[in-house]
């Protein structure tokens, strides 16, 4: 699919470690030099996040980072302190500086009450389509529920239309790719107090997310 | 090619010196009283994180004193009122104290400090690339890193086999009632050295912080390797430990920088099980995919091979 799509890009390398093991990233570093990647895309997190960021900073590696997970607990504070301003982006369903009134709201109060950032959306749209579905069906019996859900559109937290495709009970929505570094004065959230955020440099439409699937459910008989 | 050689090397030996600079304390303790403390990693994880608050209140400098001066006080409490009781037991009772207050301490910083990494940053002074080498830097905390590692191991060194506190030390191990009865306090003697070996562990957390990751599963990941720098390096011996680390160190990193499988060894055989099978992914994997295992592996070698360790001297 790359060779057709963007022929210009080139995999130089690929590399799999021990989960949540290394001590020392800068080995994996210097490999990435050698191969002259000016991209990484990573689904470390965690304490893997950091460590690979800190090694690479510390190497002085000048590439772009794109990430799955970069939003994690302790990820924040170390992207801050590597210095990479923008330069390391995730993809997700919604992040706090998305000019969205009511998500806002609810960020600033979550914020006020637990001292941590909404990371994670997709749990408020969980609960909110759970309990939507239970009020529709009348009912907490599961198998009323899932087919309520089957279909279901709904408003998510970020703001746009999102909803349960019946086929195989995947779930669609708006994504964002956005990167951490300084704020503007229309991005009010930073991470982990660290003075920095994340800014949306990309939405990617419901449409462009949805692939065919082959999934034959089986579903329980009534 | 050279170039990824030549900065393996430094790579390796800079990990190497901060695995002995972690280890030290460890195998100090060991050597000198015979335990084999299983809450070292905890002292190392305290010494960041108290390094971490007192470079809040004070800076980076003072903290590398403080912290290591705190952390020896109750590394030197714990043995008075906690290790000294069950030593006259055995080794068993010490070890499993030991293993109970890892533990404790692992606790008490998820109370204090939340489970969360800490936002503990390299001083400014030193936070820039000391040189580079093909386009690579050097970070010159790395280099504050060796010499510090470097300096432990020469002043432990020649304390221990180059003075009377060292004599005294060593005898006190193997001729506790001859020492005694020649006037020295052999409980004073073991407090100190364990306090000692604890403020070497928060030097090490104080200064690995930064460089590393300071959250409260620190102690959990760094424990099994320590253990294996000590007994490969043969229980209880100084240089020892000095040259597992940089074994360990540049075993591992280099092992990074090579995509050799199983089946590129052997791929004249044309035996190619099944990406299913059971050998499928022992077969597949490369050296690089399993570096961080390595030292593991050496371990469990050595112990076979040399029970003693590669430069130990006495079994224990």
């Amino acid at each position: 699919m790359l060779a057709t799509k963007r022929p210009d890009i080139q995999i130089v390398g690929d590399e799999l470690h021990p989960l949540q093991k290394i001590t020392d990233f800068a080995p994996y570093v210097a490999k990435i030099k050698a191969s002259g990647a000016d991209s990484i895309i990573t689904g470390n997190w965690a304490q893997d996040m950091a460590l690979l960021l800190k090694a690479s900073a510390d190497a002085g590696l000048q590439v772009d980072w794109y990430t799955y997970y970069a939003e994690g607990i302790g990820s924040p504070t170390a992207i801050r302190q590597t210095g990479l301003n923008h330069r390391v982006f995730q993809v997700g369903e919604g992040t706090a500086n998305i000019p969205h009134t009511p998500a806002q709201e609810f960020e600033r109060a979550f914020r006020a009450k637990y001292d941590i950032g909404v990371a994670y959306p997709r749990a408020a749209n969980e609960m909110r389509m759970l309990a939507a579905a239970i009020a529709e069906a009348k009912s907490t019996e599961p198998r009323a529920i899932a087919a309520k859900l089957e279909g279901m559109k709904f408003e998510v937290f970020n703001g746009g239309e999102g909803f349960m495709r019946a086929d195989d009970h995947q779930f669609f929505q708006p994504m964002y790719i956005r990167s951490f570094g300084e704020r503007t004065a229309t991005e009010p959230f930073d991470e982990e107090n660290t003075g920095w955020g994340w800014r949306v440099v990309a939405k990617i439409d419901i449409g462009d997310t949805i692939l065919p699937t082959v999934c034959k459910m089986k579903r329980p008989s009534p | 090619m050279l170039e990824l050689v030549i900065i393996s090397t430094l790579n390796g030996v800079q990990f190497g010196m901060l695995l002995f600079l972690m280890a030290s304390g460890l195998t100090l303790i060991f050597s000198m009283m015979g335990v084999l403390n299983f809450a070292h990693a905890g002292f190392y994880m305290l010494g960041a994180f108290f390094g971490f608050q007192v470079s809040r209140w004070a800076g980076f400098w003072p903290a590398l004193v403080i912290a290591p001066a705190v952390i020896g006080i109750i590394g030197a409490l714990v043995e008075r009122y906690g290790l000294r009781n069950v030593h006259r037991h055995g080794h068993v009772p010490e070890l499993l104290f030991t293993f109970g207050l890892a533990y404790v301490i692992e606790e008490v910083v998820q109370m204090i400090w939340g489970k969360a990494p800490v936002d503990f940053r390299v001083p400014a002074l030193l936070d820039f690339p000391a040189f580079a080498v093909f386009g690579t830097n050097y970070p010159a905390y790395k280099l504050f890193i060796l010499a510090i590692s470097a300096g432990i191991f020469m002043a432990l060194f020649l304390v221990l086999t180059r003075t009377r506190i060292g004599l005294v030390v060593q005898a006190a191990l193997t001729h506790p009632q001859m020492v005694a009865h020649l006037g020295h306090n052999v409980p004073l003697v073991f407090m100190s050295v364990f306090g000692v070996g604890s403020a070497l562990a928060a030097v090490a957390g104080v200064i690995a912080g930064p460089a590393l990751v300071t959250q409260s599963n620190m102690a959990g990941l760094l424990g099994p390797i320590l253990f294996v720098v000590v007994v490969v390096g043969g229980l209880g011996s100084l240089s020892g430990a000095f040259a597992a680390s940089l074994l360990i160190g540049l075993v591992q990193t280099f092992a990074v920088s090579v995509n050799i499988s199983m089946a590129d060894l052997f791929g004249f055989t044309h035996f190619t099980p099944g990406p299913g099978s059971i050998l499928g992914d022992l077969w597949s994997v490369t050296l690089a995919q399993v570096a961080p295992i390595l030292p593991y592996l050496l371990l469990v070698v050595v112990l076979i091979l040399k029970p003693t360790g590669l430069w130990g001297r006495r079994d224990t």
